[in-house]
């Protein structure tokens, strides 16, 4: 495969040029916390750990 | 050299004989990546009311931001709220610094508190005050009342609790003089693209256009006023000439909803704006980004105003359906798109795009005509390929749209909606089990993402570097790995749709799709890194550094090929 020569970064320019896309990111919504199917398994391990709780406490309590 | 420019004093309807208490500061706590202008502004207005005013970036540890609080002591404390999915993020905020005893007055501003206060005032129990719409005039007499014990309950442009209830004062009039303004406060560190430094800048507020995706329009159509304003052409060149001169700023980004381009008044305005430009010498040391419609782009004065410095066109182009620009009420069409792209091309000019691949009204039949749409103005490889599926914000009439037909879902956070046909809810869960979204478009390490920047980089260079041999070779290397990865994106998305509409067997694994991915990266960051380093002393040249300063010791040494 071909491919680029080396080139050796001086001094300051590693720190100056040096590839920023920091200031271009905008953080927008993440498309994996839209997605429906995650959020149902979710809200279930939710509900079933409310539930295994409940039931501790209940045997706790007899 | 130029005399230094003097600041001007904000004169709004604050001044008049009002008692205040200074001796304790504000706190603001709001988004701050790349310079945060609404708070910039807030801060600059009250300290030209002799507060002190500490903007913290909400990305910071809550401990932190306790911290400061501790600390400074603030007599009210406000937040901004810009993006309407991170209002958990305030709540638990707000909740840890009252429980840890900072008493003071909690306010909060932005598009989602003004459209919906109530919300916001039941969400986060914390808050005392919601400030709404326009908040400089507002947070002034707010810290006024507060500062001094007198009655706040009767301020314009608040909504608070009374009773139980939630009631909002009488809404504030818009701010009808913009120059009556003073800067804002930019009291930061700016961003630097190859050495060249960036700040944000604004030339007017408002919209006029009525898209249904979007709660800009029914912010400023919500207060009375005139819904959009202009700064006069000459103050805006005169921030950018101090910001160049005091600053070394040379890059600007426009961060106006829609930069005053289209129809008779603004078209004037733009041509005194280069005009102003030029009179200030400023083409050839500054370059300006703005955002705009496409039905706005005009060759002529694009021509003038790319002579003028402007180097990047951001468009909303939003859908390549005529069925999606209807939905989206864009009032514009696929070809008036097209048109805008070719004329942005044909003068030489960089642009951006927005697009929602999937929006209420999508099909199938709609998914591909979007990809086949960015086929047409991305296949050659001058930018990388972005999308997203629209969101129902709060505010925006799609959402009303959406709740009166019962399918609206989700939450505030999570706002969600049911397509039409229930199989494009499976093919974008089978979307992004394939693709890696945020690997490609969404997050910081996206493609996407560097792609831009690397196209950024040679806008940048083109215009505010001497010319730098290989740039023509460099440019032809991007184009084809951008082109290459937008071939690779578009085609797994469109190959995903048949697997979903017609049973079609499935091609792409996450595996292959990731690797592919990894390898464009690596290619883009080898051939990147190969031509800004090989032209390093000319790039360090143009920014003032001599010879003796580039012999400092090396760092490292670049990734060499075999």
């Amino acid at each position: 495969m071909a491919t680029k020569k080396a080139a050796k970064k001086r001094g300051p320019a590693s720190t100056i040029l040096r590839f920023k896309k920091e200031w271009i990111f905008d953080p927008g919504p993440e498309w994996l916390r839209l997605n429906r199917a995650a959020l149902t398994r979710i809200n279930q391990l939710k509900e079933d750990f409310a539930k295994r709780v409940n039931e501790v406490i209940k045997t706790g309590q007899q | 050299m130029r005399q230094p420019i003097p600041l001007r004093v904000f004169q709004g309807p604050a001044d008049v004989g009002r008692e205040r208490n200074t001796s304790r500061p504000v706190m603001l706590v709001g988004f701050q990546n790349q310079g945060n202008l609404g708070l910039g502004y807030l801060t600059a207005v009250l300290r030209q009311y002799g507060y002190t005013a500490h903007v913290v970036d909400i990305e910071q540890d809550p401990i932190k931001i306790l911290e400061i609080a501790k600390e400074t002591n603030p007599i009210l404390i406000g937040f901004s709220l810009i993006f309407q999915f991170y209002i958990d993020r305030y709540a638990v905020l707000l909740d840890c610094l009252r429980a840890a005893g900072i008493d003071c007055h909690f306010t909060m501003g932005g598009h989602f508190p003004s459209l919906s206060y109530e919300q916001t005032l039941d969400l986060i129990p914390e808050l005392d005050s919601v400030v709404r719409f326009e908040g400089e005039t507002t947070l002034v007499e707010l810290v006024d009342a507060v500062s001094t014990g007198a009655d706040w309950r009767e301020i314009h442009g608040i909504a608070y609790r009374r009773d139980e209830k939630i009631v909002a004062t009488t809404a504030r009039a818009l701010l009808d003089d913009l120059d009556q303004l003073p800067y804002p406060d930019r009291d930061y560190e700016p961003e630097a693209v190859l050495g060249r430094s960036i700040m944000p800048i604004l030339a007017s507020r408002g919209c006029a256009r009525t898209c249904s995706f979007c709660s800009i329009h029914t912010f400023y159509r919500a207060a009375p006023g005139r819904i959009v304003r202009t700064r006069k052409p000459a103050e805006v060149v005169r921030e950018m000439r101090m910001l160049y001169e005091e600053r070394g700023i040379t890059i600007f980004l426009f961060q106006d909803d829609d930069f005053p381009l289209f129809g008779t008044v603004w078209r004037r305005w733009a041509n005194e704006f280069v005009d102003e430009l030029h009179r200030n010498e400023l083409p050839g040391k500054v370059i300006w980004k703005m955002n705009c419609r496409a039905d706005a782009v005009d060759r002529d004065l694009f021509i003038r105003m790319r002579d003028a410095g402007l180097y990047l066109v951001y468009m909303g182009l939003e859908s390549g359906s005529e069925q999606g620009l209807e939905t989206l009420h864009k009032q514009i069409t696929v070809e008036q798109n097209i048109k805008a792209v070719n004329t942005l091309k044909s003068i030489g000019l960089m642009w951006e795009y927005g697009f929602m691949l999937l929006d209420p009204s999508s099909t199938f039949e709609s998914v591909r005509e979007n990809l086949n749409f960015l086929r047409t103005i991305i296949g050659d490889g001058c930018l990388p390929v972005t999308f997203c599926r629209m969101l129902p914000y709060d505010g925006t009439p799609i959402k009303d749209e959406l709740v009166r037909t019962g399918r609206i879902r989700g939450d505030i956070c999570n706002p969600d909606y049911d397509f039409l046909d229930p199989r494009l809810e499976e093919f974008y869960e089978g979307l992004t089990s394939v693709v890696n979204v945020r690997g490609w478009i969404h997050g910081l390490e996206a493609v996407t993402i560097q792609l831009s920047c690397a196209w950024h980089e040679v806008a940048t260079m083109e215009r505010l570097f001497p010319e730098l041999p290989g740039m023509t070779e460099y440019k032809d290397a991007l184009r084809e790995i951008t082109k290459s990865s937008n071939e690779l994106l578009l085609q797994v998305v469109e190959d995903l749709s048949y697997v979903y509409s017609d049973n079609a067997p499935n091609k792409w694994s996450r595996e292959e799709v990731e690797a592919q991915r990894e390898q464009v990266l690596v290619r883009l960051l080898e051939e990147r890194d190969a031509f800004v380093f090989g032209n390093q002393d000319v790039l360090m040249n143009a920014l003032g550094f001599d010879e003796e300063e580039l012999e400092e010791p090396e760092v490292e040494t670049m990734v060499a090929g075999v």
